[in-house]
Order: structure tokens, then sequence, then C-alpha cells
């Protein structure tokens, strides 16, 4: 009929909830052909694993419910197709990889016989058939074969995925569905993966459709793309269609949120506000409220995708926007635009904020709810159930000044926020050979092992490692959360390793941390001003009443929270508004010194983004010193003044984070920046793939705790530990090969 | 202003979800009847719990005696509703101070953890060995009998189990980041507990203090039954299934009534604590 193997027409998801219908996912179409792979990207609640479950038609029925389209494979429309016909389907000619390869085994039952028993269920051979195919497999993804009589929990997360992959292509399927197959895992693995993956393809031509959120992913893994937004596509187009020649204002948007490994960006250029809810998507053009390029005329109509024949000679790709779809119209209505007021108010919080610091704007009164044009304004870009109030709200009201000058442009805003001129760059926190042994069952745990750098007021110094490096534990035990097994911290001159007491509570007041989760760090039963005021509660800096309301209220626009939701409970609010409470908490105090916990991995990209750029402006506004700590290099880039790379509990390399990345010296941290996709198709990447998995790091083995994966290795590396040494200035590694590595 | 509205919303919204499970809504308003008939005893009781009637024993269910009288010619219903109120009691103070006891030793368990942890885990475990009633009949044959005996029989027989839920509960919490939080910001390890943990655990602890309120009127009944809980001419349910035995064969109402009220009674806690955790249960908010 076709020559695609996979066609999607007109999709419809639905699902029926108590709060009414959910429209998950809204007319989709695409097409997968033989041996191709389509990367499916988009924001969490985007609809894109409900697509692919749909594929299977795994979509549970009720509450989903399919409303219309067709999923055609081989021809056949898989929605029409009964139980028993899927089920010869599904595993056999189309099969899944799913996120987390932790829950995706049996943990009772040997590795071997999972991948077995698909095979049995798929094809006519017995048990010992079966047996033989999945040590095959095993080997084909990389794993000994004779490693299948082991456990999943005897595993790596690296080597379960692998598992589960092997699994997935037991029985040769013609179409592989892959759900954010690498997001559990940490760079260099995810590497790994990904490499497999690719080569596999090409081994077996499977097809596949790649689900992710990552850009850089799909740069690396696909040949054609599609962006979904809202349970609708809202771009397609092949790599190169979507990387070059992009359209649409949400992949714009999602570029531009993207922290870059090879450019020096000093902000970065996030989307404004939120996804909306799916159960209450706005009026017209679904990402409007969001979108820079809004006019009337998208809040009114709704888009089709057509092709943006302006853009290529091609033929073009196609876009779900009127500026493609229908220009005369769209060029006719009035701009909205954000100049409108049309974002959340989180965001301007964030973009005006030197100004609300120096008092210079006014926001709100004490009250929080009676000045009419920032309460309307916000309300209509947090609450997209009601675009036309907001629309019409929007430009009442859209002469607010504050408003204005906050989004209009954003760059005098970074510019006027002058810097505490004069500052003095004195040592504030000094590391001595600082240690952190946990007693485990198994022997001692070397989580922090002899790290030692000094950190001057006002800087910031990222610690980057894959997880299990130590690098939490760290920041961890600097705070004094965790009680230090040996080595110094220095605070300002004064030792305070081992402080206790009153005057620990003094240095808790000075050192704060912002953690990770912004699911499980704050206390789900306390509303957001309670939240705030639980660190100025607890010192007995105030009591209840209208001085705390008015410093809770202070905080509150410092990070950029709406006043109106300082009576609203965690579980209202969305990953990024909670992550401001936990920023808003560390501050309460006026700290001078934050360990941030990796406090943007937990997010998406684009709200990623909007906190990034809140810690950057807060950390040059009051002259605050950060500890970095994270897993993405790429995010510490444009952050930091300096890097230091952990590996299984010790350092490795530690320079100015320009020097690191133009020239990292120590072989990690060259294969962790060669690990990280980047989402730039023109740069041909030379790839050095870290073989082999970290080292555990109980009672590691005498000598460089690299050496099992280093390709430069010698006997030396394994029998003495390297010495971390200042090999350029202000460049410290610790490598036996460094000069012979880098021809210094 | 806002804050309370807010406050108030959570309220609403276990209500809410409360009042979609038809079969708990039920129970509850039939513990609420009984409760009310119960504690107004003296009110609604149409007769003094004491008062014979030597020319009429064991006179069936009619208009003057709705349940009929015992063997003494006291009317049954008037027992039953002072009964009800003894048992009721009874189980309410012994529910709150098992749980509240429990509670207090299982906090304190999971939050230190280590030693502390196992030498109250393991005191625990020795209690929890011996069955509970038999627990309870070794505490009330040492104390003697009378409701306050009773009472601390099976508030003491509770503890353990008490403790063990709040325990679970801590552990589970303590691993939690806001409470790492909460120290980094230099809250006290009182403060962290009382406004962090405690808060946090309430929904579990509220769903087995219902569950116990029923579990404890079956254990006061039993005790009362084998005559060593509240003792003639007070009335109890179990003590009045128990003066029932004899007449078994002759006289229904005797055994029956006070057969139903338990029976109602705990089935009433028990639908109703079910319920109560379904609306709980933050996993089922939307």
């Amino acid at each position: 009929m076709t020559d695609h193997l996979l066609e999607v027409n007109n999709l419809n998801i639905r699902f029926n909830t108590s709060e009414g219908t959910v429209c998950a996912v809204n007319d989709i179409s695409f097409a997968i052909s033989p041996g191709e792979t389509l990367g499916l990207v988009g924001e969490t609640g985007a609809g894109k694993t409900t697509t692919a479950l749909s594929i299977m038609k795994l979509v549970a029925q009720p509450p989903g419910e399919y409303h219309g389209g067709s999923v055609l494979f081989d021809g056949k429309d898989i929605l029409q197709e009964t139980e028993g016909r899927l089920r010869h389907i599904r595993g056999k000619d189309i099969a899944m990889i799913f996120q987390d390869p932790m829950t995706a085994l049996n943990p009772v039952m040997r590795i071997e016989d999972q991948i077995a028993e698909v095979i049995k269920l798929h094809t006519d051979c017995s048990a010992a058939e079966a047996l033989i195919g999945a040590a095959e497999m095993l080997e084909t993804v990389g794993i000994p074969a004779d490693r299948g009589k082991e456990y999943p929990h005897q595993f790596s997360g690296g080597m379960k995925q692998r598992v589960v992959i092997a699994m997935a292509l037991a029985c040769s399927p013609k179409l592989l569905l892959a759900d954010e197959p690498t997001t559990a895992l940490d760079v260099t693995i995810q590497a790994q993966v990904l490499d497999m993956i690719r080569d596999m393809r090409v081994k077996l031509g499977t097809s596949m459709l790649l689900i992710t959120h990552d850009l850089g992913v799909v740069a690396e893994t696909c040949d054609r793309v599609a962006i979904m937004y809202a349970g609708e596509i809202v771009e397609q187009g092949t790599l190169e269609q979507i990387f070059h020649r992009v359209a649409h204002p949400y992949t714009i948007g999602l570029f531009g949120s993207l922290p870059s490994l090879d450019k020096k960006v000093e902000r970065l250029n996030p989307i404004v506000g939120l996804m909306p809810d799916a159960a209450n998507l706005p009026e017209g053009c679904k990402f409007h409220p969001r979108c820079p390029k809004a006019r009337r005329y998208c809040a009114q109509v709704h888009p089709e995708l057509s092709p943006a024949m302006s853009w290529g000679d091609d033929g073009g790709h196609p876009v779900r926007c009127h500026m493609f779809a229908a220009p005369e119209p769209y060029e006719a209505s009035e701009p909205l635009g954000l100049v409108d007021g049309l974002f959340d108010e989180d965001f301007t919080g964030n973009m005006n904020m030197a100004y609300l610091l120096e008092g210079k704007i006014g926001r709100r009164d004490e009250d929080g709810a009676d000045v009419p044009q920032g309460a309307d304004v916000h309300q209509g870009a947090c609450l997209p159930q009601d675009p036309g109030g907001q629309r019409d709200g929007a430009s009442a009201t859209g002469s607010g000044t504050n408003v204005t000058v906050g989004a209009s442009d954003p760059e005098d805003v970074a510019g006027a926020d002058t810097q505490p001129a004069g500052a003095p760059t004195t040592t504030l926190l000094e590391v001595r050979n600082l240690k952190k042994y946990f007693q485990t069952p198994s022997g001692m745990l070397h989580a922090v092992d002899n790290v030692s750098f000094t950190l001057d007021r006002g800087k910031v110094l990222g610690v980057v490692g894959e997880s299990g490096c130590g690098k939490s534990t760290l920041g961890r035990t600097i705070l004094g959360i965790l009680d230090a097994t040996d080595g110094q911290v220095l605070y300002a001159g004064e030792d305070i390793t081992h402080a206790k007491g009153r005057r620990r509570k003094e240095l808790q007041k000075k050192m704060q941390i912002i953690f990770q989760d912004p699911y499980s760090s704050i206390d789900p039963r306390m509303p957001v001003w309670r939240l705030i005021a639980d660190p100025l509660l607890a010192n007995g800096m105030y009591r209840k009443g209208k001085e705390l309301t008015r410093e809770v209220y202070r905080l509150m626009d410092t990070v950029g929270l709406a006043r109106r939701l300082s009576g609203a409970y965690p579980h209202e609010l969305d990953g990024g508004r909670r992550q401001r409470i936990g920023v808003a908490r560390a501050l309460a105090l006026n700290p001078d010194f934050i360990v941030c916990d990796e406090p943007v991995s937990a997010l998406d990209v684009s709200i990623q983004a909007q906190i990034l750029n809140l810690l950057q402006d807060l950390q040059a506004e009051k002259n605050l010193t950060y500890i970095f700590v994270t897993h993405d290099l790429s995010v510490v880039k444009h952050i930091s003044d300096d890097i230091l790379v952990m590996y299984v509990g010790s350092m490795v390399e530690k320079s100015h984070t320009d020097a690191l990345f133009e020239a990292p010296l120590h072989p990690y941290t060259k294969g962790l920046l060669s690990a990280i996709p980047v989402a730039n198709i023109d740069v041909p990447k030379q790839r050095i793939l870290l073989q082999g998995e970290l080292q555990s790091p109980i009672e590691p083995a005498p000598g460089c705790r690299f050496a099992n994966r280093c390709s430069y290795a010698t006997p030396e590396c394994a029998a003495a530990e390297p010495p971390f040494e200042e090999v350029m200035p202000g460049h410290f590694v610790a490598c036996h090969k460094v000069r012979e590595i880098n021809a210094l | 202003m806002k804050k309370q509205a807010k406050r108030h919303g959570q309220l609403y919204e276990i209500v809410k979800r409360f009042s979609k499970r038809k079969i708990a809504v039920v129970a509850f308003f039939v513990l609420v009847v009984m409760l009310a008939l119960c504690l107004g005893a003296p009110i609604f009781a149409p007769y003094d719990y004491a008062l014979q009637d030597p020319f009429n024993t064991l006179a069936m269910p009619s208009w003057q005696h709705p349940f009929g009288t015992d063997g003494f010619g006291r009317d049954i219903f008037t027992r039953i509703l002072y009964g009800g109120r003894n048992s009721l009691l009874i189980s309410l103070f012994s529910s709150l101070i098992s749980v509240v006891g429990g509670g207090i030793i299982g906090a304190i368990s999971g939050y230190y953890g280590g030693k502390t942890d196992n030498v109250i885990m393991r005191l625990v475990d020795v209690f929890m060995a011996i069955p509970g009633i038999l627990l309870c009949v070794v505490i009330s044959a040492a104390l003697g009998t009378g409701p306050w005996q009773t009472c601390a029989a099976v508030a003491i027989g509770g503890i353990p189990g008490g403790a063990r839920i709040l325990r679970a509960q801590v552990l589970a919490l303590r691993k939690q980041e806001y409470i790492e939080a909460a120290g980094a910001y230099g809250s006290s390890d009182m403060r962290i507990v009382l406004t962090h943990v405690v808060p946090n655990c309430l929904a579990p602890v509220i769903v087995d203090t219902t569950l116990r309120l029923g579990m404890n009127i079956m254990m006061i009944s039993g005790l009362a039954f084998i005559g060593l809980g509240v003792q003639a001419p007070h009335a109890e349910w179990g003590a009045m299934l128990n003066s029932g035995r004899e007449y078994i064969r002759d006289f229904w109402p005797l055994i029956t009534f006070p057969g139903l009220a338990i029976v109602i009674s705990m089935l009433g806690f028990n639908l109703f604590g079910d319920g109560l955790r379904d609306a709980l249960d933050p996993k089922l908010k939307t």
C-alpha cells in the first residue's frame, strides 16, 4: 500500500477523568519508513508516551479512549486488531524500551530466562533453543553470555538497560519504540547505550521511534524529528530542517533554553510560563500564551499543520503556526506577544528581580491581591483554562509599566543589574583533604576522598561528576549535615569541620542548600508561605504576624513566585515553582554561601533555564558564593567560574571553566565532555567513548580510580594514586600520564 | 484570608473524596446515631439501667420494653445504651492512649534509629509475641476489675501496635529531603518532629485510631464476657452476652441485641476507617 512501515493518521486519544475529558493526543499524524528513526521531542505532559503506547494499543481503556484516527502498521490498522492478534504483534513486530531499566526487569528471574521468555513466546522453539538465542542477544548488546545466569540486582543501571534492549530486539522487531531510553543513565553510560542502539539499528535494519526531551540525543540518533506540544505535533521535518530551518516559536524556544557547550551564553533564553494543563487547553493555538510572536488571531483560530514554504528549497516542512499557515489574517491582527503581559508572573519576577531588590518597582501592595494590573496579568498566564478572560485582562491592562519593562527587553534589565562594586575577593571557603567514608556491610565506602580546594567570596564552583562520585556528599559534608571522617572545612578562616550547637546554628544562617528534588524537599502538608517562613520561625528571627508576612512576600518576589500562591499547597504547584520555594527557603536566612545540589536536574528544559537564570541573577545581585553540584556539564558551564571534576570520590581535574571546556587535560574529563549529546548537527563530533563502568567506591583499590576505563592506563596507574598537581597555571589534574597525553 | 480559604480547601477535598464512598458514608451516619444514643443514654434511655422488675423478667420485646427485659426484669434497650456508653468510652480512651503512647515511642524509635530503635523495637517485639487478648487478660487480672482497669489493660495491649505504625511512617519520612532541609536551616530535633514529621504521619494514625476503636470494643466485650471487665450492676455488652448465655435456648433477645450492637459498631468503625484511609491517601489526590 505504502512504503511506510508505520503510519499514524489523525490519532486522537482522550482520557475521561473525574475532572473532565483530557485530550492527551490531538490529531497526530506521522510516518516511519523502514530503517528510519523518528525523534518525538517534547516536555513532560506533551503526550509523547501516550502516543507511543497507542501504537501498540496499550493505552488503558478506560480511562483512555481512541477518538478516531488510525495506526497503520504494515498496512494494517492496529487499532482495529483483536487482542489475540495484538499479542503476536507486541514484542515480535513492535517492541518497546521503557525509561526506567531499574523497574523494567523482574528481580526474581535470571537475566537469560527473561530474554528467553520473549523468544519462546513469539517463536516455535524449545526452551534450550530460546536460551541459546538469549545468550546470543546478550553478546550482541555487549554483555558476556555467562552473566545471563545472574539476577537483575547484580547488574548496573547501564547493563540493565542493555538487557532491556536485548529483550526488545530478541525477536528482531520491525519497529522499536524507545521511551526516553537513556534519561535515567549517566552521561558516559548514555553515550555507550546510544552508540549501541545506533549499531543495532544498522545491523538489524530496525525502524525506531525515539521519545526524548533531549535535543542533543535527537541530533545524534534521529533521521527525522517531530516536536510535540500539548498533545499536538507543532513541527515535523528532517534533522536538517529542524536544526537549520527551525520555524515554530516553541521549537525555537526549546533551542534557546538549552545551555550550550560550544558557545558561551551569558543568559539562557527560556520559554516563558508553563505547558497548559491537558484538561484545560487554551483556545486557538495551544502555544499562544507562551509565544513571543502571538497575535490576536492566534488566540482565536487553531492553526493547521502547513508547510513552511519560505524556509527552504526542499519544499518546506510542516509547521503548526499561523505565521506560515495563514500569514494574511495573522499579519492583520494586532500583536499580543509578551509585551501585553501574557506571561507567567513567575517569569517577570525573575526578569525584574534586580529592580525589585532595589525597590525600583512597587509591584504589589502588602495585601498582594488588589493591584489590578499585575493580578490580572498573571492570572491570565497561570490559568490557561480561561483564555478569553486572560486575553481581555491582559490587553486591558497592557500598559502596566512593570510588565512592559521586564519582558520587552530582558537585556536591558540584565545590563541594569549592577555588580556590587569592589566586592572583596577573599577566600570564603577552604576545604582541606576532606574525607567522608560510610560503613557498609561490604566494606568502607569512600564517598569523598581527599578533596581540597579554596573558594573565593562571590565565586561559583561547579562540582561535576556521574552518579556515585561523591559530589552530593561533598556538599553535605561541607555544610555539616554529614560529619566529616577526616580533613578540615574552613569558613572565612575558621575551622568549622566539627562545629556543634550554637556555633553550628550560626553557621547554618550563613551556609544554605538547595536540593535536587523539588518534590521530596518541601513538606507536602505546608502551604507556600509557611514553607518559606519555616527557617525564619525555626531560628526565632520572626514570630507569626505582619512582619513575617512582609518578609515572606519579599522572598517570594525575589524568587519570582506570585504572591497569590502564598496559600497554595505544594501538590498544586509544578516542579519549577516548587524549586523556587526551595530557593526562597535557602535565601530566607540571608546566607553568603549556598550549595546547589543539582537544583535543575529534575526539571524540564524550559523550566530548567528559568531556574538557572534566577540562580545566576541572585548570585550576581547578592554576591553569593555557590557550590553548584551537577552531573550535567553544560548546565554549569555558564554559571561557574571554576569547575571541579570528581570521579569515584576523588578529584580528577580542577580549572577555570573556560580552560576546562577548551582544553580538558584528564582523560576522564575528555570522555565526559564528548559523551554529552550536543544539539548541533554541523560539528562532527569526535567521540571518546569511555568503556566499562565506574569502579565501586567501596574499598577502592589503590592507584588511579579511573585506570580500569582509561585507554592510556599502564600498570603504573593502577599501582599508585596520581598526585593532584598544577599542570598549567590554575589547572590541576590528577593523572600520571597527563603530560604525555596532552604533550605538555 | 487567603490562607484560611486554602486550608479549608484541603479539608473540603478530603470530605469530597470521603463522600464518594457510599458504604463509608452510611457507616459514618450509623456510627453517629449510635454514638449519640449511647453517650446520651441518661436522656434517651426509658428506664434506669439497674431498675429491676421481679414481676416482669425475661419479657419479649413489646412497646414498654422494645428489646425485652433480662433475668432480673431490667430493660434490655436501656442496658444496651448504657453498656454502649461504657464500651465506647473505654474504647475511645484506650485507643487514644495506645495511639498517643505508642506514637511517641514509635516516633522516637524511628527518628533516632540505631541503638534506640533496636532496644525499643525488641521490647515491642516481646509484647507483640503475646496474643493481644491474652495480654489484656493478664493485665486486667493483675489490675483487677472495673472500667478504668479495663481501659488500662486494653490501652497497654495496644501500645506496641501503635508504636509499630508510627515508627514505619517516621522511618519513611526521615529519608525525605525536607526533613534534611529543616535540619540544614537550624530546626531543632523537637521542632522537626513536631512541625514536619508528625503532621505528615497523621493520616495513617487517624485511620489506625478508627480501626482500633472497633477492635477495642471487641476486646472490652471479650474481657467483660469472661468476667474481667465492667462488673454488675453496670451494663456492658460483653457482660450482657455472658448473662444471656444461660437463656440462649429459651430467650433469644438477651443474646441477640447486645450481639447486634457489637457487630454493628465494629462493622461501622471498620467501614468508616477504610473510607477514611482512601480519603486521606495523598496518592489518590488529583
